[in-house]
């Protein structure tokens, strides 16, 4: 599978999950103010947990089977992401390459994001999931450093 | 820089880069790379590759000043 495929997979997934977790956090919001005696309900909207479940297990089928045609065992296809399957040294040396290039990445984005979490009690009177997608930005910076670091090295 | 023969190897022998490449374990795309000069084989690599031509390391590889 083409590797831009792969990372465009990723970050519907990643935006899903958000999406999903972000209703979480409302509703668990709600349940604060509920158990505290300012609420009278908590709704729970089930739709983006639905959708991400849905559209994950589509993902993770397809990557599977296809990995699972490419000879992999199946610990390999099931728990190892489908970008660092590698077939040779090249391909070890051109992750190798990546995955620093991530880490590098993540010693920069890690302290910026924390001292984004700072303005949390500002904006989360205006939106309550602003942690959640604090938190999944550094998945999506590891990602796409790692992505853009390949596709340059393959280009 | 390291330069090699494998290019002209590979016609003489009459072997195309997908078969030069199951014989010594790697991907195609790495055997393009290893022949543009863009990858540097591993030694094991390296000695296979020698070996599949029946030739010693520096018949094939050629270590090339930067200022040639």
């Amino acid at each position: 599978m083409k590797l831009s495929v792969i990372y465009m997979l990723n970050v519907i997934v990643l935006g899903l999950f958000g999406w999903a977790m972000v209703t979480y956090y409302d509703a668990a919001s709600q349940f604060q103010n509920f158990m505290s005696g300012n609420g009278d309900e908590v709704m729970i909207n089930m739709t983006p947990i639905l959708i991400t479940l849905l559209v994950a297990s589509i993902i993770g089928f397809v990557i599977t089977r296809n990995k699972r045609r490419n000879n992999k065992g199946w610990k390999e296809a099931l728990l190892l992401p489908s970008e660092l399957c590698e077939d040779d040294e090249r391909e070890k040396n051109l992750t190798a390459h990546a995955c620093r290039n991530a880490y590098i990445a993540m010693m920069f984005a890690s302290p910026l994001l924390i001292a984004a979490m700072t303005l949390q009690p500002v904006i989360s009177k205006d939106f309550s999931g602003y942690p959640i997608l604090v938190l999944l930005l550094l998945p999506f910076v590891q990602m796409s450093v790692f992505y853009l670091s390949l596709r340059r090295k393959l280009k | 820089m390291l330069k090699n023969r494998i290019r002209e190897l590979r016609a003489r022998f009459q072997l195309t880069q997908q078969q030069l490449a199951s014989k010594v374990d790697v991907t195609r795309q790495t055997i393009a790379a290893v022949e543009k000069g863009e990858y540097v084989p591993s030694l094991l690599l390296a000695m296979k590759i020698c070996r599949e031509f029946d030739m010693a390391m520096e018949e094939v590889f050629q270590l090339q000043e930067e200022s040639e």
